[in-house]
């Protein structure tokens, strides 16, 4: 009941999910392969690197003597990973030995990557940046990168407040990815619904999936939603995803506060730079001076995606939760209120400090939108202030529990399948069948004046031999 | 003082003031304060926030948080103390007492605006001001048997003699004066110099704590005598004119009275909240009138008994039953040096002989019952009458409803008044009037401070669910209300899970309390469980005998009882309760019933918990509704509940109703037991004959007519119209 809504895919099983083809288009750029490089395995690395300067094939037996027998599981996972994300191929020595070789686009262009990045063909910037200059470029992209993909966060959770700030085609790629859905499902477009002039009202609400979504930390956040991206760019409007990709992985190996061009992009690649551009992962000053400057926040992503789910350090805990149902959450954020007040009642609002309460009511809210008591109960434990962060449990049971209880009251309906049987011919065929279905326990119902009854599914074969068994000839 | 004064004229009119609703909502419904108020720079090192409707916020992790506390519980009442984060709520009620154990508008503010992370809104600071400038600044003393009237006020002396009654009643030392030009300074007793002000903030905690014993040595002193005749006049003045006479008695000074020449024995020592309840009752020397607020078990009796040995004057307890009487006694015997010709009983069944008693005894009923009294205890009563008391204590002082409450006063003249209890707490919100009648709270413990501190017992609250079986559920949905509640208490899957716990319990030699307020459901359950039970006929020998076999007798561990054993059956070794039915959504009663299992436990093996109270409740029945109100009180003093909604092995134990035959025996038994049978047990009470001026008739014994039953029920009124107005709705329909 409480399994993950929306998973969370890092970058090689995001790869690995891709058609070959695209991969292949991908491995045309150096920056790519290092990136793709740096995100596998440890053993892959290892792999990779002691076939990159080999150019003829290396026979399994080889490989194999590489790794001592005890880590059996870990080759064939790392071989796996390899052969899926087409980095190597398997073909046969002249000897008829089983043995692998690095696809060529591949090897070159990490060897590129690696020993020749410098050289990349967006490292065109200029050489004379005022220090000065580039420390208030910085502030102020830090600056735009927060307050962008924070306005994207409002919106998630309040829509109806947030919708100006958001872009259309932001606020489509959020219902593609399943965290929003329209309210109104008869709701037409207005002719110009892609125009970004204009603002799409359509109303919508968050998802149970946005709400796990909003309890992530940022950086899986961005991930996620631009795998989304890629993902829509794709599907909905055929968009070459290599572009994107390699797009992104450039990106991601760019130097901060520093601006690079982007006057010689094709037209799905600026598109896709203007995507971006709206959650607020490149800053450009008008969409006419084809330059650009990247933000923290994609930068940050090339330097381990996979770190994991924890959430930020510098991110500190705010809530207090108390065994009386109050919260008090100590915060000024905007955001962090809108999130509590999705399942809490707020009653105060200080200038450092929230006091909400959790009701039956106010969590049932929740519970309508989607949103299911364990994530409640996660959100209220992963930001607990550090006052309670020692405490065991961290959340008093009580108030789990109670949260807990309020869900299952939703649920107190339990189904079970059944067969009903009905039109017999005669008294005594309905209670010979009825008392058998009562001795074998599976009886649910009966109506003895209507000579109607029904019994469990599972029973339903053993009903019907003992019907025909004892059928009047 | 006139018997049939209205209440409303007991309270200063100011009493009623409350602050300015607060409008300015945020999108989420929230009230949105943080425009309003100002952050401080270093608002981290201070621990609460105030709100402008009156309500505070305090940290319990400050580093300060000592000190906050103190002077919060002064100036505010506790909304709720769970573990980190308090709740407060200035009322003009807290304010009123804050004055009048010494503290004074100026310093109030000043405190606030020091413990306080923003700045103070400015509506608060009125409501302070209005509240209090008026309030505790005249006292009324008793001095070598002469009437003073003392205040450390300039302006205050002047409008008190210009007032044209005050004025008359005054003894005026100087008679020269022609009204308009009065010396006032003949008045002044003493002159002690000035405040210093603090520099430090940690120095100015500490001063605050000081402050409460030191500040009337600090100021000047204005002292007139009044005339004694006129006493009364002067007081209805005062609060007519808003400056409500604060009573103090300076016992020791008082030759009128005679020293009753006891004191605590040496074994008698004080837990700290104990002398910290005291300071403020003896603060300046003189005693206080006022309430304490103690948890269950918590020790209230030893604070009486040491108020009484301080006070050495001659003193009369009252209390709410006969056996509290005898408890009470006990507990003087054992911490004072007072005796059996010391102490005397005043009770239906008690055989001493009260007139001359130093320490009387006895109950309210039988101070305040109306109808004829045999010829000795009309005597006694005379007698009562005619005595100045020094001292009276108020045991379990909410129970009572005020008007009963008022007969007391009328009948018994006392120089100091203690009120004693462990929820100041009433379904009907009377327990303000209390403040005005009695005096102010003086103090309020913090039952997890003191259950943490070792002081009473680590209670596990538990929630039971006991789902309603189909056949009761069915006839639960078609039934009267009376009979509804019959069919949720005897629901068999609860009778199951109450035998269950019991025998758990009973193996770990646990000592089991089961209440039932349904006395068919009672008698039922005690009697197929085959343990003893107490309810209200059952006679004060019977029940002290089950009581002392329960004490000591390894082979009772369980007894019922009714709800006659709710307040001050003191049953020290229990320490396990399963509540079967209750009285609908009381939250005092609730508290109550933990009390009895709260006192320290010696054993408790380094358990988490040493002792543990079960709810059971019937699911999907209004019981669920009332197991949510009733919980409030207690989940805001810091405890909570635990829900366990599946009790597992349950048909492996060989209980009573497995079968499906046995249950739809009982049922049928439940159907046939007629709806008197069904309500909850209405204690025969003169509370209520005494009263009001409705006529109900009471079936009862000739005992409790005349008085000998105890347990006064000021909740039960069904037949009072006023009180069904303020009932939720749904109460309402449960007691048609």
């Amino acid at each position: 009941m409480t399994k993950n809504l929306i998973e969370f895919k890092d970058l090689t099983s995001y790869i690995t999910s891709l058609p070959l083809t695209v991969i292949e288009k991908i491995f045309d750029h150096p920056t790519t392969c290092l990136t793709i490089f740096r995100e596998l395995p440890e053993l892959a690395k290892t792999f990779i690197m002691r076939l990159l300067l080999i150019s003829q094939e290396v026979p399994k037996v080889t490989i194999d003597s590489w790794i001592d027998s005890k880590y059996q599981d870990k080759k064939v996972e790392t071989f796996k990973v390899l052969t899926n994300l087409g980095i190597w191929q398997e073909i046969r020595t002249q000897a008829g030995l089983p043995a692998y070789i690095l696809k060529n686009s591949f090897k070159e262009n990490l060897y590129l990557g690696m020993f020749d990045l410098t050289k990349s063909e967006t490292a065109d910037q200029n050489p004379q940046v005022d220090s000065k200059k580039m420390v208030e470029m910085m502030e102020k992209l830090d600056n735009y990168a927060i307050e962008r993909w924070e306005s994207i966060l409002k919106y998630i959770v309040n829509p109806k407040d947030a919708k100006n700030q958001v872009s259309n085609s932001t606020k489509e790629v959020l219902k593609f990815a399943g965290l929003m859905k329209s309210v109104d499902e008869n709701y037409v477009p207005p002719s110009n619904s892609m125009d970004d002039e204009s603002v799409s009202d359509e109303p919508v609400i968050l998802t149970a999936a946005a709400f796990q979504f909003l309890l992530w930390n940022r950086k899986i956040q961005i991930w996620y939603f631009i795998i989304q991206l890629l993902e829509y760019f794709w599907q909905k409007k055929n968009q070459d995803l290599s572009e994107c990709l390699t797009l992104l992985f450039e990106l991601s190996f760019s130097t901060f506060g520093k601006d690079y061009s982007c006057e010689n992009f094709s037209e799905g690649r600026e598109e896709f730079l203007q995507e971006l551009r709206k959650l607020g992962l490149v800053f450009m000053k008008t969409r006419k001076i084809k330059r650009f400057y990247p933000t923290r926040l994609i930068i940050q992503l090339a330097n381990g995606i996979n770190s994991g789910f924890e959430t930020d350090k510098d991110d500190k805990g705010y809530i207090i939760a108390e065994t009386n149902y109050r919260i008090y959450a100590y915060t000024d954020s905007h955001l962090k209120i809108s999130l509590l007040a999705l399942f809490s009642d707020l009653m105060y609002r200080f200038p450092n400090m929230v006091v909400a309460a959790l009701t039956r009511e106010s969590v049932r809210e929740a519970f309508k939108m989607g949103i299911t008591a364990q994530q409640i109960v996660n959100f209220l434990r992963s930001n607990a202030h550090p006052q309670i962060a020692s405490r065991k449990p961290i959340l008093p049971e009580t108030i789990s529990d109670q949260i807990h209880f309020w869900y299952n009251e939703r649920n107190r309906l339990k189904f079970d399948e059944g067969v009903f049987y009905g039109q017999f011919n005669s008294d005594d065929d309905f209670l010979s069948l009825k008392n058998y279905a009562k001795d074998i326990d599976a009886l649910v119902w009966f109506n003895d004046s209507k000579r109607l009854m029904v019994a469990k599914k599972s029973s339903h074969d053993a009903i019907k031999k003992f019907y025909k068994q004892n059928k009047p000839k | 003082m006139d018997p049939e004064l209205d209440l409303a004229n007991i309270a200063p009119k100011s009493a009623s003031r409350r602050i300015e609703e607060y409008e300015n909502e945020d999108e989420f419904g929230a009230k949105d304060f943080s425009k309003e108020l100002e952050l401080k720079a270093d608002h981290i090192n201070r621990p609460i926030w105030i709100a402008p409707d009156g309500h505070l916020f305090l940290e319990s992790f400050s580093p300060v948080y000592k000190h906050a506390h103190d002077f919060l519980i002064t100036i505010s009442e506790p909304v709720c103390r769970p573990e980190l984060i308090h709740e407060y709520k200035l009322t003009s009620y807290s304010l009123y007492a804050a004055v009048s154990v010494g503290l004074q508008t100026a310093d109030i503010i000043e405190y606030l605006k020091r413990l306080c992370k923003t700045s103070i809104p400015e509506r608060v600071i009125e409501f302070i001001k209005d509240s209090t400038l008026t309030y505790g600044k005249v006292k009324l003393i008793l001095k070598q048997n002469r009437y003073f009237v003392e205040t450390r006020h300039e302006n205050v002396v002047k409008i008190l003699l210009n007032d044209p009654i005050i004025k008359n009643i005054i003894i005026h030392q100087d008679l020269s004066g022609d009204g308009n030009h009065l010396n006032y300074d003949q008045y002044l007793a003493n002159d002690v110099g000035k405040e210093t002000a603090a520099n430090d903030m940690f120095e100015f905690y500490d001063k605050m704590d000081q402050d409460e014993v030191n500040l009337n040595t600090k100021q000047k002193i204005y002292l007139f005598e009044i005339r004694k005749e006129e006493i009364e006049n002067l007081q209805k003045r005062c609060q007519e004119i808003d400056y409500p006479l604060l009573a103090e008695y300076d016992f020791r000074n008082d030759p009128n009275i005679p020293n009753i020449d006891i004191a605590l024995r040496p074994n008698a020592t004080l837990r700290p909240y104990q002398e910290k309840a005291l300071r403020k009752m003896f603060g300046n020397g003189r005693a206080r009138s006022g309430i304490i607020v103690l948890p269950c078990g918590a020790g209230k009796t030893l604070v009486g008994v040491t108020t009484a040995c301080t006070v050495n004057k001659r003193a009369l307890v009252l209390c709410n039953s006969g056996v509290s009487v005898e408890q009470w006694k006990q507990q003087f015997k054992t911490w004072s040096t007072a005796d059996d010709n010391t102490i005397c009983r005043f009770t239906h069944e008690a055989k001493d002989k009260p007139i001359g008693a130093k320490i009387l005894i006895t109950t309210y009923s039988m101070i305040t019952i109306t109808g004829k009294r045999s010829f000795e205890a009309e005597k006694v009563m005379d007698w009562l009458k005619g005595q100045e008391w020094g001292l009276m204590l108020l045991d379990e002082v909410h129970t009572i409803p005020a008007k009963m409450f008022r007969r007391v006063l009328t009948i018994v003249s006392a120089q100091c008044k203690l009120g004693l209890t462990a929820t100041l707490v009433r379904e009907d919100d009377k327990i303000t009037d209390l403040n005005f009648l009695i005096g102010p709270k003086l103090y309020e413990a913090n039952w997890l401070e003191l259950q943490n501190r070792g002081f009473l017992a680590k209670v596990q609250c538990c929630e039971v669910w006991c789902p309603m079986a189909p056949q009761f559920y069915r006839e639960y949905l078609i039934n009267r209300s009376r009979k509804k509640s019959l069919l949720f208490t005897m629901n068999p899957n609860k009778f199951r899970i109450c035998q269950y716990l019991i025998k758990l319990h009973a193996n770990r030699n646990d000592k089991i309390i089961v209440f039932s307020d349904n006395v068919f459901a009672l008698k039922h359950y005690a009697i197929q469980l085959n343990c003893p039970y107490i309810y209200g006929p059952t006679s004060q020998n019977e029940r002290l005998q089950i009581l002392q076999n329960f004490q000591h007798n390894p082979k009772v561990n369980c007894i019922f009882v009714s709800k006659v054993a709710d307040t001050s059956f003191d049953l020290p070794d229990a320490n396990v309760l399963i509540q079967i039915s209750s009285h609908g959504g009381s939250r005092r009663q609730e508290a109550q019933r933990l009390g009895r299992i709260l006192r320290a436990k010696k054993d408790s093996n380094g358990e988490d918990f040493n002792a543990f109270f079960y709810t059971l409740v019937s699911t999907d029945t209004m019981e669920m509704y009332f197991s949510a109100k009733r919980q409030r009180f207690l989940i805001n003093q810091g405890y909570s509940y635990k829900v366990i909604n599946r009790l597992g092995h349950l048909e492996n134990e060989n209980l009573f109703y497995s079968k499906k035959e046995e249950q739809q025996e009982l049922l049928q038994k439940v159907l046939m037991a007629n709806e008197s049978e069904a309500d909850e047990e209405d204690i025969p009470s003169n509370v209520r004959s005494t009263a009001g001026s409705q006529v109900f008739r009471s079936q009862g014994t000739l005992s409790s007519l005349s008085g000998g039953d105890e347990g006064l029920y000021a909740e039960v009124r069904r037949g009072q119209s006023s009180k069904e107005k303020n009932r939720h709705p749904l109460f309402k329909r449960f007691h048609k």
